[in-house]
């Protein structure tokens, strides 16, 4: 019985010993392959096929004014720094006007005495912290009464929101700095069952600040800006800015043919577009996409004591076929040269959707981020200048083959 | 009835079958890595639906890649489905091949490739002993396998200049296969006739992107995958001519292969760093393959000796296609060259006849020369050719009826006239060989 045993055992060995060397070289064979150096091995058959990669500049086929207002309204949460009120005749602006909504919440605790007592003073403190125009004249402030709840999130300055009746005058230096009205007795007087009450947030709707002269537009913003309350025999209460708004408008100069305004505040948004479907630009791998402007410097057509404060930020986005769906790009400063360039992968990838023809991009849009609170402007670039000057998208690309 | 060559042992049985079924289990899942994770063959792969493959058996790779005649019991010859009708044992055979490709262009060489693949996976077994017979074939048709980076730079902002680095890189892999299911039958002791049906099917996948230096840039590449599947059949003659003397042989064979269309559809992906996004609908179509046909004629003047001298012919100036392949133009008139491969060889077992003879005896040694012009050429003004020799060493196993052939192939395909590129190759393959009684009545008492 054990020869049969053995010459199993003998075959299983000498099965192993050659599987073992079958696998052992089938593991050399697949070790060696790869290449010791691929680069350009036959690039000349692939060259004869495909296109290298290349940079192209296209210039903006149309840049203009959206007729889309600014978004003014908001909390300080929600990025809203101050509502404008005033009156500025700009050179280069043309006339604009801001009529500017605050509204107040309470800040403390009502104490017992002053439920208790009827309130005999109120004062309104405004944190002037934005001036825009003739700084070497006062501007006269109406202050009326808002009688109606309004709502400020992302509510546009081409709103009107209706106003009641006048509660005080006041003119104010076109500096910045903290300026104090104290309110008419009448006025604490109709108003003191409402500063005392529980719902005070729900049953005062604030005062809107309109310019009766002047040539300026004032900020009052959100941090030192109250409404103060006091009862007799002297418990005060200060009731804090809660939301804001700009309602304005603007009567433009006349058009200049070598650039478009970018205006905050009363701003329209710029709409540009490119030619990515041009011939110029073939179905492609997109690997970068700059979009870069060139800004106008207008500080000559200044007369001194004009305030303008700068622009800090612009935003560009993208907005769908749908005119509604919006997907910001980037926000960027000004460049010392005076150009903005937009340039991240965003930008990069909407671009190649558009030329794949994957992408429901209808426009870019230029607008300055509504946090600057201002009425700012740009002027972006657009004559026959030359085409180097224009709105230009300068695309990195290889063409498919 | 019939006597086994070789007396078989249970035990040996079993661990012969534990042996072929082991193989078949490592052979395929590594065919998956070889074949997908490579890319470095021939740049002339990129073209067409790929280079032409064919492998029929280890013992016709070494004699220059015939056989359309060849008649024998040591192998399963899928040249022609008639030859099934061999077939005394059952048989697995595979084996993979390894490439190394000299290239050069312009006189200056650009570089080596190397790669591996499969060369087939093959079963093959007696329905009636040395008259009928089956086999199933799975084995490469075309094979795309290349891979070019190209390093260069581009200055993206002109207005603020600053060159950047980047590489274009372009591939190509995949391919088309064969699964043939074949029948042999030896109708009279000189005729046999056979019929193979063949699906092929595959996916061919080319892949084109770029890779910057930089973080502003976004690299990109597109994949294009081809997906195709088909029918064919091959239908098979092999005649023995009569007249000659006792141990002489002179046999012709000739296939026919039917013209086919493959249905297809084609994606395109783009993928980057962080994704990939299918980029359009995907597009179905058809390929026409044409037909093609074979004839071989083997001598044998004495056991010892075969000799073989085969041609084959394919009609690819009739192919069409509805998708864009490189070197083919959907929408223009472009068109395929003919492929005629010719091609001869010779082999020499010292111990045939005698298996008890040394071991060095039974080795069966092999050589073949051949040429093949491509159906697909990457200039219209030029044809591509290859040209080579052929060896191969048969060596019996410890486990009998085992054999383990090791071939080499050399040779050059191409010109570096009109900015072609020659590619000078070198092949080794590994292929094994079982042979193996699976079906037989056990006696009863």
């Amino acid at each position: 019985m054990s020869q049969p045993r053995d010459r199993t055992f003998d075959l299983m060995f000498k099965t192993k010993r050659f599987f073992s060397g079958f696998l052992a070289l089938l593991s050399i064979l697949i070790l060696m392959t790869g290449c010791d150096d691929r680069t350009n091995v036959g690039i000349g058959l692939v060259d004869a096929q495909t296109e290298e990669s290349k940079v192209i500049t296209l210039s903006a086929s149309s840049l203009q004014d959206n007729g889309l207002g600014d978004v003014t309204g908001g909390n300080a949460s929600s990025g809203a720094s101050r509502a404008l009120a005033g009156v500025v005749d700009d050179p280069v602006a043309g006339h604009m006007e801001a009529v500017g909504l605050l509204d107040f919440v309470a800040s403390s605790q009502f104490g017992t005495s002053f439920l208790s007592q009827p309130v005999t003073f109120a004062d309104l403190t405004m944190s002037i912290d934005y001036v825009y125009g003739d700084t070497t004249q006062p501007v006269t402030l109406e202050m009326y009464q808002v009688n109606e709840s309004w709502i400020s999130a992302f509510t546009r300055a081409d709103t009107t929101i209706g106003t009641g009746a006048l509660v005080l005058t006041t003119t104010i230096p076109a500096v910045e700095g903290d300026h104090v009205v104290t309110l008419p007795a009448e006025w604490v007087s109709a108003f003191d069952g409402i500063l005392r009450s529980s719902t005070f947030t729900d049953d005062f709707h604030g005062f809107a600040l309109r310019a009766t002269s002047g040539n300026a537009i004032l900020g009052v913003g959100f941090s030192g800006t109250s409404l103060r309350a006091s009862s007799t025999p002297g418990d005060t209460v200060s009731f804090s800015l809660s939301k804001v708004f700009t309602s304005s408008s603007r009567i433009p100069s006349s058009a200049s043919s070598e650039y478009l305004l970018l205006q905050d505040g009363a701003a329209n948004g710029l709409d540009v577009s490119f030619p990515f479907l041009s011939e110029e630009f073939p179905e492609a791998l997109v690997h970068r996409v700059l979009v870069r402007l060139n800004t106008v410097d207008l500080s000559d057509l200044y007369p001194s004591g004009f305030n303008r404060p700068v622009v800090s930020l612009i935003g560009l986005r993208v907005v769908a076929d749908d005119d509604v769906t919006r997907l910001v790009v980037e926000e960027v400063g000004v460049a010392s040269d005076g150009s903005l360039t937009f340039d991240n992968t965003i930008l990069t990838n909407v671009v190649q959707s558009v030329n794949l023809d994957k992408s429901s991009l209808d426009r870019f849009e230029l607008y300055l981020p509504s946090n600057q609170s201002g009425v700012g402007f740009l002027a972006i670039q657009f004559g026959a200048i030359s085409s180097e000057s224009l709105p230009r998208a300068i695309v990195t690309f290889t063409p498919l083959k | 009835m019939n006597h086994p060559p070789f007396p078989h042992s249970n035990a040996q049985k079993f661990m012969q079958r534990i042996l072929a079924l082991t193989f078949l289990v490592v052979l395929l899942p590594a065919y998956s890595i070889l074949a997908q994770s490579q890319k470095d063959g021939s740049i002339y792969s990129r073209f067409g639906l790929g280079e032409r493959q064919q492998f029929f058996t280890s013992r016709s790779q070494a004699m220059g890649g015939g056989g359309y005649a060849l008649a024998g019991i040591r192998y399963t010859n899928f040249a022609n489905p008639a030859a099934l009708s061999d077939q005394i044992l059952t048989r697995f055979a595979g084996g993979f091949s390894f490439e190394s490709i000299k290239v050069s262009a312009e006189g200056f060489e650009q570089g080596t490739v190397a790669s591996g693949t499969l060369s087939a996976v093959q079963i093959g077994f007696p329905l009636i002993t040395n008259k009928t017979g089956l086999g199933i074939s799975f084995s490469p048709y075309t094979r795309v396998s290349y891979r070019v980076d190209s390093p260069s730079s581009i200055i993206s902002d002109p207005e603020n200049g600053g060159e950047t680095a980047l590489i274009s890189r372009f591939g190509g892999s995949g391919g088309i296969q064969k699964l043939s299911l074949a029948t042999g039958h030896r109708v009279s002791p000189r005729i046999s006739l056979g019929l193979s049906l063949d699906y092929l099917f595959g996916i061919i996948e080319e892949s084109q992107g770029s890779s910057f230096n930089s973080t502003l840039f976004v690299d990109r590449t597109v994949e294009k995958t081809l997906r195709l599947r088909g029918l064919t059949a091959t239908v098979g003659g092999r005649y023995v001519l009569p007249g000659l003397p006792t141990g002489k042989a002179l046999v012709i064979g000739g296939t026919i292969s039917l013209p086919t269309t493959l249905v297809g559809k084609r994606a395109l992906a783009l993928t980057t760093s962080v994704g990939s996004d299918t980029l359009s609908t995907t597009a179905s179509g058809d390929v026409k393959l044409p037909l093609a046909w074979a004839l071989g004629v083997a001598y044998q003047p004495e056991a010892r000796w075969t000799f073989i001298a085969d041609a084959s012919y394919e009609g690819w100036s009739s192919f069409e296609s509805d998708f864009d392949l490189p070197g083919y133009s959907a929408s223009s008139n472009s068109e395929f060259d003919n492929r005629l491969r010719l091609s001869a060889g010779a082999e020499f077992w010292p111990a045939s006849g005698r298996p008890f003879a040394s071991y060095g005896s039974r080795i069966g040694y092999r050589l073949g020369v051949y040429s093949d012009q491509s159906y697909v050429s990457p200039d219209a003004d030029e044809s591509i050719r290859s040209v080579g020799i052929t060896g191969g060493l048969s060596m019996p196993s410890l486990i009998r009826g085992t054999n383990i052939d090791l071939n080499i192939d050399i040779g050059r395909r191409g010109t570096t006239s009109n900015g072609l590129v020659k590619d000078r190759y070198i092949r080794f393959s590994l292929n094994i060989n079982f042979g193996d009684r699976w079906f037989d009545r056990q006696p009863l008492g």
